[in-house]
């Protein structure tokens, strides 16, 4: 828990601009990139990093630390709006046979400098995982498609789909948790 | 018919249900257990997955379009005024956050900041006053046609507040930009606002919020209010941004 993060978000619930300044220089870059690897689109990425901050300022949402780490909430908050804007405008810019073709250019581990040590374990346990199954946490996280779409797409009966994600996501979290050896997380 | 709801979970995780739906949905959680667990084991299961996003470079300015948008949205709530996305060239008042000693490169704050570091340098250059902060290097180029007045500003009554007030004309446009440091921090919606007057009148001249270190500027457009016989300039400490009629005391200003 970073305790920076709490302070500074204490600051912003009594309206200190330059606390909010803070947050928005620590988080722009992953939630927008988080956002863009949803909508697929640079204008909504940037619609979706302003609603985030709006909702942070003018107090839409609140914060506690029962509600886990302030990051994770910041990006809940992130995708809730990614999933309202794509509804919203419909817009989907290239309907690719979901985002396969866009991992072409995926850059080496080298360049997410930001958000390096977070992405190590979670990049490296993703290619365990079958194409399958990772198709499948496209799906369901990234794309945030409906459960009829998802059963249409991985030609599964509507029956069995929360199996498959929880199963692809429990298999995610077990090669995490293989990787990261035991070892406390830093957070 | 239980089960049934139960099947809404991903669409609800997923932001895919109606307004109606997702009430229905909602009251179904309250009671069911099982849905819950799952709700809770996918939140925390998909934490990491943000950090699969590869880093994609914003549009440049993004940082000042989203928080002068923010800080402006709000002012406008303050006023009751419900109008939303207003072309930020049509507002009146452009409050601005001075930072003098970070590199900044936002195109609206970025613009202001910049305006103003290169009047100080100006402002520096024609008061002779040599304790003035010297001049930051200039980030930005930015053409100022012309500087027509500038004036120091103190507090008639003593003390380390100070500031200067310059008319520029930008771009054939007449501006007022006000700079001050030194300034007393501000509590709850208190705001330093800039007056100018005419015969004892005052008029709304700029509004800002300084930042901790106590500095603050604003530019104001002088639209309208060129050729009038202003007097005296006038920063005070008011209870909130809107006040029509100066209600605190004057912490800094000069003749005209
Ligand atoms: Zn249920």
């Amino acid at each position: 828990m970073s305790i920076q993060d709490e302070e500074l978000y204490r600051r912003v619930l009594h309206k200190d601009k330059d606390a909010l300044e803070s947050l928005y220089d620590k988080y722009e870059k992953l939630l927008f990139s988080f956002s863009y690897k949803m909508t697929n689109n640079r204008e909504l990425s940037e619609e979706v990093v302003q609603d985030v901050f709006m909702k942070l300022w003018t107090q839409k949402g609140t914060y506690d630390s029962s509600k886990g780490k302030f990051s994770s909430w910041l990006l809940t908050i992130a995708r809730n709006a990614a999933i309202d804007l794509m509804r919203k405008k419909k817009e989907t810019p290239y309907e690719l046979e979901e985002r396969d073709a866009l991992q072409a250019n995926e850059p080496s581990i080298e360049e997410m400098y930001e958000w390096k040590e977070e992405a190590t374990v979670v990049r490296q346990a993703m290619t365990v995982l079958k194409e399958e199954q990772q198709r499948v946490i496209r799906l369901f996280y990234f794309d945030a498609k409906s459960h009829r779409e998802i059963a249409e797409r991985l030609e599964l009966p509507l029956g069995t789909v929360k199996g498959r994600i929880r199963m692809a996501l429990k298999h995610l979290q077990t090669e995490m948790i293989r990787r990261e050896g035991g070892e406390e997380r830093h957070e | 018919m239980s089960e049934k709801r139960c099947d809404m979970l991903i669409d609800y995780f997923n932001g895919q249900l109606t307004d109606e739906e997702e009430k229905q949905f909602e009251e179904h959680l309250e009671t069911c257990e099982s849905c819950q667990a799952e709700l809770d084991e996918w939140r925390s299961l998909t934490e990491d997955l943000p950090y699969l996003s590869e880093p994609v470079e914003p549009e440049s300015g993004m940082k000042d379009r989203v928080l002068s948008s923010i800080f402006d949205e709000e002012e406008q709530e303050e006023t009751g005024n419900e109008q939303k996305n207003i072309e930020r060239e049509q507002k009146k008042e452009e409050p601005v956050l001075f930072q003098p000693k970070k590199k900044r490169n936002w195109a609206v704050w970025g613009l202001a900041a910049a305006l103003t570091a290169s009047l100080i340098g100006n402002a520096a250059f024609l008061t002779q006053t040599p304790e003035t902060v010297a001049p930051e290097p200039s980030e930005e180029e930015v053409v100022i046609d012309n500087l027509q007045q500038a004036l120091t500003l103190q507090n008639p009554e003593g003390g380390e507040a100070n500031g200067r007030a310059s008319m520029v004309a930008n771009d054939g446009e007449a501006q007022l930009v006000v700079q001050a440091e030194q300034l007393d921090a501000l509590s709850g919606d208190e705001a330093y606002q800039v007056w100018l007057l005419e015969e004892g009148e005052p008029v709304r001249a700029g509004t800002f919020v300084p930042n901790e270190e106590g500095t603050g500027a604003v530019t104001y457009p002088m639209e309208g209010l060129q050729d009038r016989n202003w007097e005296t300039l006038a920063i005070t400490k008011e209870p909130g941004p809107d006040s029509e009629t100066p209600q605190g005391d004057i912490v800094l200003a000069s003749e005209i």
